[in-house]
């Protein structure tokens, strides 16, 4: 991993291009974190329910939620 | 429960009491499947010494659970603090954990609050209930009658005075910057890393933002700004200086050029920012090792290590990343006695967790299978 201190080298920047994952892997890990019910996708503006919620929620409701713990992503 | 028209032809006389005799068989059933076989009577082999790990569960389903791990047989139990305490759970999202003495004290933040037991036998000794709606994220103390308890939604933090029968007041919490998580603690000084709750209050003009605090008079005394969303903040051994994590969280201008995250170096007493570690990576938690001055956290690579004497490579993976893609770092802590990392795996949040024990020098010791979203450690030694 190419590390920096205080510089923006180009490697370094195009480090952060290529191994930036998807933005909403990262909100949602930080609704989840903080036991949230949803998060607004950053690409979108959509409203998202989490994998945590969708769990509490007891049951599918068959929509393909992307983080549906009950294996129906099929809108995804 | 019985279904006469099953039996059509069975007198009614009988009907009653073989229906009876049918509904006490399902009770007696029913109740021996929820008797508490699996109680834990017998102390460990070794109660003077091991690791709980503090999972969190689903909020909303009261399923927080403590998991005990034996370093003599190294054998993981679950689920120890019911096994333990027939008739009591933890709770609803149980965040963090701390040990004054023997006590160990647990924030219960969707109870709203913070039970302890003793470290040895697993004891339940008592709960502090929080005012109302002030529930408790993170824990800080040292020793002696006090500890604080981080409110994140109330944007404050609380002294608790454990010597005190009553209820803490919601009058004493002391306000702060947007939604405070983790804290640290050394000498009179309070370090509280406000959030912002990741993009619930990120246009807070007090998110990101790390409020010190003199423990004596109970005030603040200023806001650094290491960055959005810090987190975790932890002071160096002799607490002449103070590590701020933040990471950049997706908005507009994202991803930075110059960094996903990154920790900052503020020194004790002018509070001057005297370094910042850029890194091409999302990281999450920081964790600081006295004996080697060195600090530590977690990225989409792997376990990383921080240098702070180093002057130029001083970023470097201890332990990368193996597994499944979706296997979620959630947490992590160093154990300075046997000198290794333990990493809590959340996998995809909604199944059970895993712990990884990592040896400092990057060895994998062994993964054990806990309770769900496993959040926090502590390491309970003589």
């Amino acid at each position: 991993m190419p590390s920096s201190e205080n510089e923006k080298t180009p490697q370094f920047t195009e480090a952060v291009r290529t191994r930036t994952p998807a933005s909403w892997q990262i909100v949602h890990r930080e609704a989840c974190r903080r036991g949230l019910d949803s998060y607004v996708d950053p690409a979108t503006g959509y409203l998202v329910f989490t994998a945590v919620y969708l769990l509490r929620r007891g049951t599918c409701c068959g929509s393909g939620c992307r983080h549906c713990p009950y294996g129906n992503k099929t809108r995804t | 429960m019985f279904n006469s028209k099953r039996y059509p032809r069975m007198k009614p006389e009988l009907r009653a009491p073989f229906g009876r005799l049918l509904l006490t068989f399902c009770l007696s059933a029913l109740l021996m499947s929820c008797g508490d076989e699996d109680v834990i009577t017998d102390p460990p082999p070794n109660a003077d010494a091991s690791v709980y790990i503090l999972c969190e569960g689903t909020r909303g389903a009261d399923n927080s659970t403590l998991s005990r791990w034996n370093p003599e047989s190294e054998a993981m139990e679950n689920d120890v603090f019911r096994r333990l305490n027939p008739g009591l759970r933890l709770g609803d999202t149980a965040n963090d954990m701390l040990l004054i003495g023997d006590t160990v004290f647990v924030a219960v933040d969707g109870s709203r609050t913070i039970e302890y037991f003793n470290r040895r036998s697993g004891e339940w000794l008592g709960r502090i209930i929080m005012p109302d709606d002030y529930s408790p994220r993170f824990l800080a103390g040292v020793s002696g009658d006090q500890i604080w308890a981080s409110v994140a939604l109330k944007h404050c933090v609380l002294p608790i005075n454990l010597q005190s029968s009553t209820q803490p007041s919601a009058d004493d919490c002391i306000a702060v910057g947007a939604a405070p998580e983790k804290m640290a603690l050394h000498g009179n000084l309070l370090a509280v890393a406000n959030s912002g709750f990741g993009t619930v209050f990120r246009d807070h003009p007090d998110a990101g933002t790390v409020s010190i605090i003199d423990t004596d008079t109970q005030r603040e005394l200023l806001k650094l700004r290491p960055g959005p969303n810090t987190t975790d903040v932890c002071f160096n051994r002799d607490g002449t200086r103070l590590y701020a994590h933040y990471l950049h969280l997706p908005g507009p201008d994202w991803p930075k050029n110059d960094s996903l995250a990154g920790v900052v170096e503020y020194n004790v007493g002018d509070w001057r920012e005297l370094r910042r570690w850029r890194l091409p990576s999302v990281m999450y938690d920081l964790v600081y090792d006295e004996q080697r001055d060195l600090l530590f956290t977690v990225t989409l690579d792997g376990l990383v290590r921080i240098d702070p004497q180093q002057e130029g490579d001083a970023i470097q993976i201890v332990y990368p990343k193996q597994g499944p893609e979706n296997e979620h770092w959630y947490s992590l802590a160093y154990d300075s006695h046997e000198r290794e990392f333990w990493i809590g795996n959340a996998r995809n949040f909604v199944v059970g967790g895993q712990v990884l024990r990592v040896k400092q020098n990057g060895a994998l010791l062994g993964r054990y299978e806990v309770g769900r979203n496993p959040g926090a450690f502590l390491f309970s030694r003589d």
